[in-house]
């Protein structure tokens, strides 16, 4: 019975971290991204639906980077490259974007 | 617990331990870095066309089916999520066992995403659409077959890692390895989760 | 190990090396300003379009192709000092490796000496059919972007020395590992080449930026820091050779 105990608590542990949050919340964001890019019409406005779809995928980005890969524990300099992929992949297709 | 190889190893542990280190060896960077530089210019190259055209863009990607895509980010968010905990298990003295069985799930994640991908990509081949059809599908077929690529590399990665996974236990070089062949898988996720937006969803 | 290797020996690799690098830059020069292949002209040009840049250019291309001819085979001599290295760290049992490197850049040269004959052949006599230059002049550009598959051998080569646990305990060692994922990297990258049989445009055409433009670019990367890497491996060699030197010196005059 114990040894059962331990074991449950053993498996708790596995998924007891900021990574099974950072998934639950990666798994939110598809959905809202689907639902805004498929007219399920929450948000008329194509632009403005479009706008939120690209800053939420690199919000996502953003944390696989630093949860999933580990690199906000990574030397400063590692952790940078990804933030500041983010952000400037993020303006320049938002800036492509509205050139058109 | 082996203490001070959790203290070293596990991120959770060292939450409140200021040490950092880089994740998998230094080179896995130069490649996962290059790769996402390389993709970061696609993104911009496929927007710069779609300025010529985007009427045209928008009228293809209604062809699209988006539950297709929205499908293959779920695999792959599953897929990664399971690389997480196989990395925590591996690091854990109880979870040892587990770690080839999540890496077989992961795998069979990414198996079934190329699964969804052929079944796409011969649904509009069918309808006689190919990369010749427009610039939209050239560059959908691009894109996505580039993407599906890595993902097959990643495949092969995860197979030496489960073979890996089975042994008694790693030496460092192998468990360094290790590490940065889960951080690969991930960016082979991490890619996804910007194309599928940029070609499925945004008009 | 670098006692088998002798001071004429560091120093012909090191000639060797610069004399590679030599031809390369005479040969990329050529094919930027005589040839006027970078850019290349798109691939959804014309014949006649084609013939009229043959004839405007007769002159430039041919002489750009005669330079080609003098240096065309550049990739020898630096793949031979890397393949020598390459034999120097690859320790047990037969070279396999360093062997399958120095075949790769024997063949690769093949697909960089070729292209820049084509369009000379194209110039020659311009004033031709301009379906038959413009044969010659596709010829050419697919000859260059189609054969990248010819040049990954070399790169698993290094690849696998690199990542061999192996290969960092040999001392001036110019293979770090971190030059292993670069190169199995860049191998990669290379392998859309083929593609440009298919398209006319977009970034697998001849002119596109995964046929074309990041080939090029990383092909030129990979040989200045491999480059690098063998001149500050030889440079070491040369100097354990020396203290080497030095010291049987003294043993002899020891036993004296």
């Amino acid at each position: 019975m114990s040894t059962l105990d331990t074991n449950a608590r053993s498996t708790i542990n596995l998924f007891r971290s900021k990574a099974t949050v950072v998934w639950v919340f990666l798994i939110l964001a598809t959905v809202l991204s689907w639902a805004l890019g498929t007219d399920h019409g929450f948000v008329d406005d194509h632009t403005t639906a479009s706008t939120i779809i690209m800053v939420v995928a690199f919000v996502k980005v953003r944390f696989v980077g630093l949860y999933f890969m580990e690199l906000n524990h990574a030397p400063l300099a590692l952790r940078l490259l990804l933030e500041v992929w983010c952000l400037v992949v993020c303006l320049a297709t938002l800036g492509f974007y509205f050139a058109a | 617990m082996a203490g001070l190889e959790v203290d070293l190893l596990a991120p959770d542990a060292g939450e409140d331990n200021p040490k950092r280190r880089v994740p998998g060896e230094e080179g896995t960077w130069i490649f996962i870095f290059g790769d996402m530089c390389v993709f970061a210019v696609f993104f911009c190259v496929f927007l710069q066309a779609r300025i010529s055209d985007p009427s045209g863009f928008a009228a293809d990607q209604a062809q699209l089916n988006q539950n297709y895509g929205a499908l293959n980010t779920v695999l792959l968010l599953l897929s990664s999520f399971l690389v997480v905990l196989a990395m925590r298990s591996i690091r854990s003295a109880d979870h040892h066992s587990w770690t080839p069985r999540l890496l077989i799930g992961a795998w069979f994640c990414g198996a079934g995403f190329l699964g969804v991908k052929v079944l796409e990509y011969s649904e509009k081949i069918s309808h006689g659409i190919t990369p010749q059809t427009s610039d939209f599908y050239m560059y959908y077929f691009v894109l996505t077959g580039l993407h599906a690529f890595h993902l097959i590399l990643g495949l092969i990665v995860l197979t030496v890692m489960v073979l890996m996974a089975r042994k008694a236990s790693l030496s460092r070089g192998q468990f360094v390895f290790f590490e940065g062949g889960a951080c690969f898988w991930h960016m082979v996720d991490l890619l996804w989760l910007v194309l599928f937006p940029l070609i499925f969803l945004v008009r | 190990m670098s006692a088998t290797t002798s001071l004429f020996s560091v120093k012909s690799q090191r000639a060797i090396l610069w004399w590679g690098i030599g031809l390369a830059v005479a040969y990329a020069l050529a094919l930027i300003f005589l040839m006027r292949m970078v850019p290349p002209p798109s691939a959804d040009w014309s014949a006649e379009s084609v013939s009229e840049f043959y004839r405007d250019h007769s002159t430039s291309i041919r002489w750009g192709a005669v330079i080609s001819g003098w240096t065309g085979a550049f990739m020898m001599p630096i793949l031979a000092v890397v393949a020598i290295q390459m034999a120097r760290v690859e320790t047990g049992g037969a070279k396999i490796w360093s062997a399958l490197s120095l075949v790769s850049g024997a063949l690769m040269s093949l697909f960089l000496a070729l292209p820049p004959i084509f369009w000379g052949a194209a110039a020659f006599t311009a004033d031709r059919e301009p379906e038959i230059t413009a044969l010659a002049h596709q010829i050419g550009l697919l000859t260059l972007t189609t054969t990248d598959q010819y040049y990954i051998f070399m790169w698993v080569g290094v690849t696998v020395l690199a990542l061999r646990p192996a290969t960092q305990l040999v001392s001036n060692n110019p293979f770090p590992r971190w030059w292993g994922y670069l190169s199995l990297w860049i191998t990669v990258m290379f392998e859309a080449g083929a593609f440009a049989f298919i398209p006319k445009t977009g970034p697998l055409a001849w002119n596109g930026l995964l046929v074309f433009w990041s080939p090029l670019t990383l092909f030129g990367v990979w040989i200045t820091i491999q480059c690098w890497l063998l001149f500050r491996a030889l440079r070491g060699q040369e100097d354990d050779q020396r203290s080497g030197a030095a010291k049987e010196r003294d043993l002899e005059t020891a036993f004296l």
